[in-house]
């Protein structure tokens, strides 16, 4: 059997495992470490399998990953959602459409905060689909609204997932946050439009909210300084140089507890519960992030990304051809794998090659996190979604997904533009260090 | 079976919680110091490493504990009747590569500890390391093992909601 396809063989082993209910982590380290042993021998495989844990052991790079956790954690636990929605609304306000901008804005600040879609989509969920209903809003579209626009989350800085590309492509954390930020406010902004598009096309969707008096917007409008603070220390702290991602983290969290504290939305044991809602949820990421090193192991061995390039090259496919390929790759891997996994699984082949045909890997970062969000509310498995369902479950999961779709297209716009323009993620690069 | 299950849950999540804490408590302490006074604690990466260590090995059995894993359930869906069979292939699959892992991990702690191997900056003996990793994982694996032979016809269930649930 050759390399090329043990290489195959690996790849479709690890894809029959995950079909067949397999934790994604123990089905990456256990067709990679069979995959290893079949090109250079069980007694190699199994020193790199007692290896590779040691490796989780000493990457100081990992350690953002719980403290940003930790920092959304609070933030929910905290209410400063509420506050936040409140806020957003008050400056939309006047505006058909206001109060799902409203839940786009509130969802892009909290979400960069929160770095979970889910948790962000769950929120708002609770905050602003009734608020929305009560006006009279489609329920579908209501839905649709936040499904989506907690998707932001993944992209808008400081991000988690983001923080795992760069683990596992090897691309300075500084940069991509940097890259991510005009994006992630461009397809925000994108989603504004959506709703303007919306109101216009199907007024009864959207009927008008009557504008609420300058006074009250004013006093609504301060409520946004919690998130405010946090998100200037989290993200403009690393662009400035004040902090490296993992103090900016530490520092947002812990001023984070302190807000909490100090206004008296948070006990000891709030705080206590938001901890080991992060230890939990780092240890299912992490051990995912384990199972990758050592598949990532086994797809070096393989050469099967030289291969690839190889086969590009022969091919003379244009670059075009070959990042639409990529796409359509992560649109079918997104309907059923969550962005986690996806990065983990699919950066190791990909970047390679998209570097091979002249994209940047901070950019393809950026690419990629993009196509992690239209996975998250396509179905079959939209994750957003099914939260919005699992808390509305008058709202059928069809109509649900067909209130995502004006904004699954504004996805797209980014994606065009991202290609179009790659210097919408790479001009801040280039004038942020890191 | 599932109290005990809760209970060792919340004892490795609890000591998971005082790495974190000590990671976030160190960090903040070196950014102070680091701004306020121009002092910078010697070693704050390597403790920073160990404590990551901590809080994420030890935090490996509540994730089999709390059926926290990762997955793809789109199966559930199309063959519901497989899915106690599966969940147990997975946990036994689970429990055999974590049996791996320690084996071959222990042959490469043994070897750090007889080299005294250390780290830079502060001369921590490495086999620290290698012990949280060690222990987290052979609890992962008894964790994996317990939810095998929980003994319920419907297969494992988590022994608390999933956080997908509970939000």
């Amino acid at each position: 059997m050759s390399i090329t396809a043990i290489g195959f063989a690996g790849v479709l082993l690890l894809l029959v495992m995950i079909f067949l209910r397999v934790p994604i982590a123990i089905a990456l380290a256990a067709s990679g470490f069979l995959g290893y042993a079949a090109i250079d021998g069980w007694t190699p495989a199994l020193k790199m399998g007692g290896l590779v844990p040691y490796q989780m052991a000493s990457a100081y790079s990992l350690s953002v990953i719980p403290l940003f956790i930790l920092m959304g954690a609070v933030a929910s636990r905290a209410n400063m959602a509420k506050e936040l929605f409140q806020a957003c609304n008050a400056v939309f306000s006047g505006i058909r459409g206001a109060l799902a901008n409203a839940s786009i804005g509130a969802c892009t600040l909290f979400g960069a905060i929160c770095g979970s879609s889910i948790a962000t989509a769950a929120t708002f969920s609770r905050v602003a689909i009734p608020e929305m209903r009560r006006h009279g809003y489609d329920p579908a579209f209501a839905g649709g609204t936040v499904a989506s626009a907690g998707t932001l989350s993944v992209l808008v800085p400081p991000s988690v997932l983001t923080a795992i590309y760069s683990i596992v492509a090897e691309v300075s954390l500084v940069k991509l946050y940097a890259a991510a930020f005009i994006p992630g406010f461009v397809l925000a902004g994108l989603y504004v439009l959506t709703v303007w598009t919306v109101a216009w096309l199907k007024p009864k969707w959207i009927p008008r909210v009557p504008s609420m008096a300058w006074s009250e917007r004013l006093r609504a409008s301060i409520g946004m300084w919690k998130l405010g603070l946090l998100f200037f220390i989290a993200v403009f702290g690393i662009y400035f140089g004040w902090f490296s991602p993992t103090e900016a983290a530490a520092v947002a969290a812990f001023l984070a507890i302190v807000i909490g504290f100090a206004t008296r939305a948070m006990t000891i044991r709030d705080l206590i519960d938001c901890m080991l809602e992060t230890v939990y949820t780092t240890a299912s990421i992490l051990l995912v992030v384990a199972g990758a090193f050592i598949f990532a192991r086994f797809i070096v061995l393989t050469q099967f990304p030289n291969e690839l390039t190889k086969w590009a090259h022969l091919s003379e496919l244009s670059p075009f051809w070959i990042l639409m390929a990529v796409m359509a790759l992560y649109i079918v891997l997104g309907t059923f794998l969550d962005e986690v996994s996806t990065i983990l699984i699919t950066v190791p082949i990909t970047l390679p090659l998209v570097n091979a045909i002249g994209y940047d890997g901070v950019w393809f970062g950026i690419f990629v996190t993009v196509m992690c969000t239209i996975g998250l509310i396509t179905p079959p498995t939209g994750m957003t979604v099914f939260v919005i369902q699992a808390q509305h479950p008058e709202i059928p999961v069809m109509r649900i997904y067909g209130g995502t779709l004006p904004f699954l297209a504004a996805d797209f716009v980014l994606v065009a533009l991202l290609i179009l323009f790659p210097a919408m993620a790479l001009w801040l690069p280039s004038i942020v260090g890191g | 079976m599932k109290r005990w299950g809760n209970i060792a849950s919340t004892i490795c999540g609890g000591v998971a919680v005082a790495f974190l804490f000590g990671m976030l408590a160190l960090t903040v302490a070196d950014v102070v110091l680091r701004t306020v006074f121009s002092y910078s604690l010697r070693g704050v990466y390597e403790l920073i490493e160990l404590m990551l260590a901590g809080s994420f090995f030890l935090a490996l059995p509540c994730v089999f504990l709390r059926d926290d894993n990762i997955l793809v359930n789109t199966i559930d869906e199309f063959w519901p009747r497989s899915v106690p069979l599966l969940k147990r292939i997975a946990l036994a699959l689970s429990v055999a590569t974590f049996v791996v892992l320690v084996w071959q991990g222990w042959d490469a702690a043994w070897d750090s500890y007889e080299f005294h191997d250390i780290t830079a900056d502060l001369g921590l003996p490495k086999f620290w390391h290698w012990t949280i990793v060690l222990v987290g994982m052979s609890l992962a694996a008894l964790a994996a093992l317990f939810m095998l032979f929980r003994g319920d016809d419907k297969g494992p269930d988590p022994v608390e909601p999933r956080i997908e649930d509970r939000v």
